[in-house]
């Protein structure tokens, strides 16, 4: 049916509107209609407050609002603060109006428009509901929103807001428990790492424990004899070595007790360097005589770290471990402790506030890990060892070093050994002294270059001359050093006759002598020379070599 | 009828993650979590969950589907409709129920307004590219669904969704998927007789 035809006052399909004849007789959609398809909430006011015509959405949904009720009975103004009065209504037309329906408590938004050829107020709005959930309570249909109305987008907006806002919650909720477990799971690790560990380091002490018991039982057996023959002063002497002995397995029940399995981490100041010593006591029995633990440090620093002190100890037991399986039983482990530089510790995050940062490095010579398997080296159950292990030593490495509030990283490469750095927060700012200047003097450059770069590892500037007259010229020229450390027998000038000649220039200074063959040099009764000396035999040890510069240097 | 799959080179058009959890939810429901497993493994796809209102590629459902069929035994038609049965009391539970409400409270009502429901979505969802619909040849008790479509082979799901509604408004539905056309823009045009008895 084409619309012109349509007969009087029907209501078309397509558009809801009325229509009705002109002045000239044609059809034509009332004003009435129009507003009723624009604003289906709509209602007309005459001067006495009487409704006379409410939009079709009130007969659908509130029908006691209708024609006839005066509108104090069913409206009350909310804003703004306005008598309920049409000359009030009036003034107020065509601004913003929020108007409550009685019946129900809905709200509507909408405006008074005066219509002074009838004598009435027509308001215009909509309802107002705050989200989709709320169009319940009021039996409200998106369907009551006329097509042209953004309230029901802003709803379907608002609806789709609250699903991801609650997509959100729920994947937030998810992530913490999935964090909750890995923390349950990784100290489950931990536990189970320390029960391997804790029977491996046993293991390894029981072999100590029983040579104690068999020097307690032999000692008492000579005792006995002794005390038979009347020696009591023998007998006592005796007695005093059980004594001692018993002392020693004490001390080793001791150190067992620090392997807890259910020890809680704790926070504290932990001397960096005395935690490697008694980790070394601790696993040295275990890791037999062939691997050689070696610890170097700036010297005269006692670096402190607040870290978890027992945690520490079992990382550094797992390292050891580890490391003495990777070198099958021999080589050799060197624990660094440095200042760390800011910008590698900083890029593994971690915390630094106003105190410095340390490094403990750990090396071994073993293998080292190939690349394709460095970076799953913390992985729990990852091992290239065999069904025999556990895979779970380097995962509790990290977990303990994160619960200490520090970091670890792998940094070796396959061919030359593994090498793991900690980083640690320092007990306090650490003010970076400048390195120690040492010289070096020895005629065998292999010598010599080894002497310079043990030393330059261990924190000292180095000064290495294969000639002693150029260590010499060099003083006379200004160059100043704290520590020197010198061959004994060199062409030209001997050891003992380059640092007297120092000491004029410099004054006493701190010297280590190395010598293969020393013999005749220091027996006489005068000092041979005024600072502090010591001599240290060829071969020796890197950690010798520290110990004995630590010595000098007090 | 071999399983869909994706037939769009144009990775802008998306659905709903809501649409794939669906997926998930009908899996886990009928055959286990275990079955969701395989499925997810069979279609190559990592995430374990959907966010509701992320926009993910067509092809993802496909995919999805298609390894449902092939797990499950089911043909892409059975599917479908299970989808589209489902999808109905998915949503009402998953926190559309008011949008449900809201949106009618009898059949023809819903269906009348399912256009103007994904007119609105699609405009707040630029790449989401929902259907349309049209209603014809109402009487009290039937009438015409037209579904216009982008997507191909999704018409079981709107025989599945038919079903649901007539569950959720207590009344027993019956459909005919009827002809498929094309629109002069290349898009589907299904037709659906729905006729229903009851409340």
């Amino acid at each position: 049916m084409e619309p012109d035809a349509l007969p009087h006052s029907e209501e078309t399909r397509d558009t809801g509107l009325v229509r009705e004849p002109s002045a000239g007789g044609e059809v034509r959609p009332s004003i009435d209609s129009f507003v009723d398809a624009l604003f289906p909430f709509n209602f007309e006011v005459q001067r006495d407050l009487r409704v006379v015509r409410v939009g079709p959405a009130f007969g659908r949904r509130f029908n006691s609002f209708r024609e006839g009720v005066l509108l104090p009975d069913s409206i009350t103004v909310v804003r703004p603060t306005l008598a309920l009065d049409f000359t009030a209504l009036q003034n107020h037309s065509g601004r913003l109006v929020v108007l409550k329906l009685r019946a129900g408590d809905l709200m509507f938004t909408g405006q008074f428009v005066d219509l002074p050829h009838r004598s009435t107020l027509l308001f215009i709005g909509g309802p107002w509901v705050a989200s989709i959930e709320d169009m319940k309570a009021f039996r409200l249909k998106l369907s009551d929103f006329p097509p042209h109305d953004p309230r029901a987008d802003l709803l379907l907006q608002a609806q789709a807001r609250d699903t991801m806002l609650r997509d959100l919650a729920e994947t937030n909720r998810q992530m913490k428990e999935a964090e909750e477990k890995n923390r349950v799971l990784q100290d489950h690790f931990a536990r189970l790492q320390r029960v391997e560990i804790a029977g491996q380091v046993a293991g390894g002490l029981a072999h100590n424990f029983n040579n104690l018991l068999a020097i307690i039982q032999g000692q008492i057996e000579l005792a006995v004899l002794r005390i038979e023959a009347g020696d009591t002063e023998g007998a006592r002497d005796r007695l005093s070595q059980v004594s001692n002995a018993a002392s020693d397995a004490a001390e080793l029940v001791k150190q067992l007790g620090t392997l807890s399995v259910d020890r809680r981490a704790e926070i504290e100041e932990v001397d960096l360097l005395d935690t490697i010593e008694r980790a070394k006591r601790l696993v040295q029995p275990l890791l037999g005589r062939q691997v050689v633990w070696e610890i170097a440090s700036p010297a005269g620093a006692r670096p402190v770290a607040l870290c978890d002190r027992g945690g520490l100890q079992e990382v550094l037991l797992n390292l050891a471990i580890n490391a003495a399986e990777a070198m099958k039983g021999s080589g050799r482990i060197l624990s660094t402790v440095t200042l760390s530089a800011e910008t590698e510790a900083a890029t593994l995050g971690v915390p630094r506030g106003a105190n410095s940062l340390l490094c403990l490095t750990f090396e071994d010579t073993g293998p080292g890990i190939p690349d394709e398997f460095r970076h799953k080296a913390f992985e729990p159950f990852f091992t290239t060892k065999g069904e025999n292990h556990s895979g779970l030593g380097l995962a509790t490495v990290e977990h303990l070093v994160m619960l200490s509030g520090g970091a670890v990283r792998l940094v070796s490469r396959e061919g030359s050994g593994a090498t793991f750095k900690i980083f640690l927060t320092a007990a306090a700012t650490v003010a970076a002294a400048p390195p120690r200047r040492v010289l070096i003097v020895d005629d065998e450059p292999a010598v010599l270059e080894l002497l310079a770069q043990v030393l330059e590892m261990a924190g000292f500037a180095t000064e290495a001359f294969n000639d002693p007259t150029k260590a010499l010229h060099a003083m006379e020229s200004g160059s100043r050093f704290d520590v020197i450390v010198s061959d004994v027998r060199m062409p030209g000038v001997s050891g003992l006759e380059l640092v007297r000649r120092a000491e004029e220039l410099m004054g006493p200074r701190p010297t280590v002598f190395v010598t293969g063959f020393a013999e005749g040099v220091f027996t006489g009764n005068e000092a041979p020379v005024s600072g502090p000396y010591t001599v240290l035999a060829k071969p020796f040890r890197i950690a010798q070599l520290t110990e004995a510069i630590n010595k000098v240097t007090g | 009828m071999s399983p869909p799959r994706a037939r769009f080179s144009d990775a802008e058009i998306r659905m709903y993650g809501l649409l794939n959890r669906a997926v998930r939810d009908l899996v886990v429901a009928n055959f286990g979590e275990s079955t969701w497993d395989k499925i997810r493994a069979r279609a190559g796809l990592a995430e374990s969950r959907f966010q509701a209102m992320e926009q993910y590629p067509d092809s993802v459902t496909y995919e999805l589907v298609g390894a449902l069929c092939e797990e499950t035994g089911m043909t892409a038609d059975q599917a479908l409709e299970a989808f589209g049965e489902y999808w109905i009391q998915y949503t009402g539970a998953e926190g559309y129920e008011h949008l449900l409400e809201a949106s009618g409270d009898t059949l023809p009502e819903f269906l009348n307004n399912l256009n103007d429901l994904h007119t609105r979505v699609a405009l707040i969802f630029t790449h989401l590219s929902p259907p349309s619909f049209l209603v014809s040849d109402e009487t009290e008790q039937s009438l015409v669904l037209h579904y216009f479509s982008h997507r191909e082979g999704l018409g079981p799901v709107m025989v599945g969704l038919l079903r649901g509604l007539g569950a959720r408004f207590n009344v027993d539905v019956v459909v005919e998927r009827e002809v498929m056309q094309r629109t002069d823009d290349n898009r589907v045009h299904e037709t659906f007789r729905v006729a229903w008895n009851g409340a």
